[in-house]
């Protein structure tokens, strides 16, 4: 065992580090507000919007993540007429793949709303868009906060995905030392360590917030 | 957009693609009872062997912390490249250790939902403890995991296609194939995405008759 090549060569894993941190960031950011509106569409109290977004929302939890992220690499190009930049392609399909499941957690956290806070504010003279920023939305994202931190761990794990599109984040950085080096086992375990690393950390800040936000009752 | 598509492709293709699947198939059938039987094998070991073994205990609870909290592609990689398995190998050990962890999580949630009265129920009425493990808890827990397993079955045939990355010929690999070959990458992913949505179609229609199927032979006795 022999680490000093990844020592060595510091600067490009850690350049290659900060581009899955502001891959995982930018693609959260994305599944937030994309998750909201398809959540917000699936709640509608239109069958014509609920059904298609329910649909849309199960058959793309069928396809693999490198499936979501050929097509947009493949598509994009097709529908702007203009050849794309691979990490464009790969914030595309991480945000089409990750939104379909941030679309439940958000509705799950909106239903776990007490029907009878709706009605009150309602009553009290609220419109439907007014309730749902001032009333449902702030109750909801204390109630979803445990499950949207797990959600963030399956995405910082996707970023690795991209790999197959070519953009160099951690893991293609690390795997391109290693065709230099043929270390394969200490690159992996120092991969393997680094990724655990965040997840787990991530992940305990998770369980914690579940300890701590979990309403008394709601359980 | 004037983009004329060439459906054709895929019956031209169509070998590849059914080569592909078969592949894809093959690896799911071979992951799935090792990933279930480890799985279980670890949630009862973090279940059960709280009180003298609770070293064992603890190494159940790091190995699915483990294997829960590192991507995939990385453990693809790890077997393939490091260990120097072949392709097909190491895609059977990363699928099932990364998926058994998952599953592991799932059974031992099962096994919590068991209220304690009925393990000491059973033991009180003379059952020894591994009767008790074997024929009131663990079948009682079985039945309760069937939806969220299937949705981990389905996660098993999604990952499956990370085997690729490791020269593995399975579906996705195929799709690649067929755009090297012809540049018509958009048809072949068509033609892949919808041969996804079938495959894990069949699990969620079969996990649903097995789950009934259990729930009437209950109702039975």
């Amino acid at each position: 065992m022999d680490f000093s090549f990844l020592a060595s060569n510091m600067r490009y894993l850690l350049e290659g580090l900060s581009v899955t941190l502001v891959l995982a960031t930018l693609s959260f950011v994305g599944c937030l507000a994309v998750g909201t509106f398809l959540a917000l569409l699936r709640l509608s109290p239109w069958r014509c919007l609920r059904w298609p977004t329910g649909l849309y929302i199960d058959l793309m939890r069928m396809v693999p993540l490198i499936m979501v992220i050929f097509w947009f690499f493949f598509f994009l190009p097709i529908l702007t007429g203009r050849p794309i930049n691979a990490f464009i392609a790969g914030l595309a399909g991480l945000v089409a793949f990750h939104s379909t499941y941030i679309a439940e957690v958000i509705r799950a956290g909106i239903q776990s709303v007490p029907r009878g806070l709706v009605e009150a504010a309602r009553s009290s003279g609220m419109s439907y868009r007014h309730c749902m920023w001032h009333v449902v939305l702030p109750i909801a994202t204390r109630n979803m906060l445990p499950a949207l931190v797990n959600r963030f761990v399956a995405l910082f794990m996707g970023t690795s995905l991209v790999y197959v599109i070519g953009v160099t984040e951690f893991f293609r950085a690390a795997t391109n030392l290693n065709m230099r080096a043929f270390r394969p086992y200490e690159t992996y375990i120092f991969v393997a360590l680094v990724y655990f690393a965040f997840c787990y950390s991530i992940s305990r800040v998770g369980a914690l917030l579940e300890r701590r936000l979990t309403l008394t009752g709601a359980r | 957009m004037n983009y004329q598509p060439h459906w054709d492709i895929i019956y031209q293709y169509r070998h590849l693609l059914l080569d592909g699947l078969l592949a894809t198939v093959h690896l799911v059938l071979a992951a799935l009872p090792i990933s279930v039987l480890l799985g279980l094998f670890v949630a009862a070991g973090r279940s059960f062997l709280r009180g003298r073994w609770s070293m064992l205990s603890k190494l159940c609870e790091a190995y699915v912390e483990f294997f829960r909290n590192i991507p995939p592609i990385v453990q693809f990689f790890f077997w393939n490249f490091a260990v120097g398995l072949g392709a097909f190998p190491a895609a059977l050990v990363a699928l099932s250790v990364s998926s058994s962890a998952y599953i592991a999580e799932i059974i031992r949630a099962g096994i919590a939902s068991i209220p304690k009265a009925q393990g000491e129920a059973a033991r009180s009425s003379g059952l020894s403890e591994w009767q008790t493990i074997f024929h009131v808890i663990l079948p009682q827990a079985m039945i309760r995991v069937i939806p969220p397993l299937s949705i981990e079955f389905i996660n098993i045939i999604k990952n499956s296609s990370v085997a690729m990355t490791i020269g593995f010929a399975e579906l996705t690999f195929q799709t690649q194939e067929i755009e090297a070959r012809s540049f018509r990458g958009f048809e072949a992913a068509t033609a892949v995405t919808v041969l996804y949505v079938l495959l894990s179609s069949v699990v969620v229609i079969l996990m649903h008759a097995a789950e009934r199927a259990v729930r009437l032979d209950i109702r039975k006795g």
